[in-house]
């Protein structure tokens, strides 16, 4: 060694203070046995995912649709939006009875299916029996158990058809009948289909003109949306890059479908 | 003994060594340097099984404390604090000449890199030989050098420090 380098191990002796606490064996074993638990916290932490992407779209699902209990007379929500009815997880957590919600008005609907710690996302169908802004049916079904924070979804009349327009049919219906869905997937929210039986085609990479020809082709009703690529994907000018429906999930014949395409620059 | 009070023993008698040890790595932040040691002491008694029967358990957790250390870089702080202009210094007098010396040397150790102020730990403030050095740092004997050399040099850059180096009169 150096002088240099004795003086530095005799400041750095004199210089580190003493250590302001004491470090028990107590609680470092109960730390590591922490540790050890990590296994379980994956499976806990997609589950929890799984859920929030399920609120979240029921919240967009809510925007989509326009003011609170305005009349709006379709449902772009509901094709748009509606989680894949196959996504499972392992899901732990105490469970809620679905509150019934039939027959009131959507803001009341919303708040007890609220104060009952579960959220809701709406959409719109028109109705000649049902006044506007009631709830119609609510899926999962009054009664059944749902994971605390799980998505509930409600059918709100809206206000007869008084347009010529076609209306854009969301693809998605509740059952009338009670349905028997596990916890996990009322946790996920899974507005049933009835009728879905048409396969939604890949169009993703397509130009959109390509793109709308391939979806209507399969017997969806196409509109496009310009926007902006996400900045980790390069994509071509003019070319589609996310579609909704997701390839491969079914969906009413006829039923809307979304293509997202980048700008012709 | 059990396993439990074996290991209840060895923290009791490194706790305060590593403590140390970790202060150094953590550019004297206390805070850092528990958490730096407790998480060490963690994965010890995760491998207490082993670690028991080893010849040299506190080499073993020298070990760890350091390789935590180089994986915590970047994550839980980053080392280096840029600043223009230099903390003021306390008055040179008395009781105030050791806070003023330990103040350069919190300063000296955020100028370095992670693993030099690891070399600089096991080097200088154990008393490693470069051998052992090299072997708890998972290098070679000849990164170990060049590694001290590099660190000292910057030391002898650090106001505070370079006159108690270069001179010795504080030691």
């Amino acid at each position: 060694m150096s002088s240099e380098e004795e003086r530095l191990a005799r400041l750095l002796k004199r210089a580190v203070p003493e250590p302001p606490v004491q470090l028990s064996a107590d609680e470092i074993t109960t730390q590591s046995a922490g540790l050890s638990a990590r296994s379980w916290r994956l499976p806990a932490l997609a589950a929890a995912a799984v859920v929030a992407i399920g609120v979240t779209v029921g919240l967009v699902a809510a925007q989509l649709t326009g003011p609170r209990g305005a009349a709006v007379p379709q449902g772009v929500s509901g094709s748009s939006a509606r989680p894949s009815p196959h996504v499972s997880a392992t899901c732990q957590g105490r469970t809620v009875t679905v509150p019934n919600v039939v027959g009131e008005t959507m803001d009341a609907a919303g708040a007890v299916i609220q104060d009952a710690g579960l959220n809701q996302g709406v959409y719109f169908a028109p109705s000649t029996r049902v006044p506007a802004g009631i709830v119609m049916a609510e899926s999962p079904a009054a009664g059944s158990r749902a994971v605390h924070g799980a998505l509930i979804w409600l059918k709100i009349a809206s206000a007869p058809l008084t347009s010529t327009a076609a209306p854009i049919d969301p693809g998605i219906e509740p059952t009338a009948a009670p349905t028997t869905l596990s916890p996990c997937q009322a946790a996920i929210g899974t507005p049933p289909a009835s009728n879905a039986t048409e396969r939604v085609p890949n169009v993703v990479g397509m130009t959109a003109n390509q793109a709308r020809y391939a979806a209507r082709a399969a017997g969806f009703s196409v509109s496009t949306a310009l926007a902006a690529p996400p900045a980790s994907r390069r994509v071509p000018p003019g070319t589609v890059f996310a579609q909704e429906p997701a390839a491969g999930s079914s969906a009413r014949p006829g039923s809307g479908m979304i293509l997202y395409a980048a700008p012709t620059s | 003994m059990t396993e439990r009070e074996d290991f209840a023993d060895f923290v009791q008698r490194r706790s305060g060594a590593l403590l140390r040890s970790a202060w150094l790595l953590t550019s004297g932040d206390w805070a850092l340097a528990e958490d730096l040691a407790q998480t060490a002491l963690g994965e010890v008694w995760r491998h207490w099984d082993r670690v028991a029967t080893m010849d040299a358990p506190d080499a073993y957790a020298d070990k760890v404390l350091v390789n935590t250390s180089l994986r915590w870089r970047g994550r839980r702080w980053t080392g280096e604090i840029a600043s223009a202009e230099l903390p003021e210094r306390a008055v040179a007098a008395g009781g105030f000449a050791q806070v003023d010396v330990r103040e350069s040397l919190r300063g000296a150790l955020r100028a370095l890199t992670a693993r030099q102020r690891a070399v600089i730990m096991l080097r200088y403030f154990e008393d490693r030989t470069e051998a052992e050095t090299a072997i708890i740092m998972g290098c070679s004997v000849g990164t170990v050098k060049s590694q001290a050399s590099k660190a000292l040099a910057r030391l002898r850059h650090v106001p505070g420090l370079a006159d108690i180096l270069t001179e010795g009169t504080a030691a």
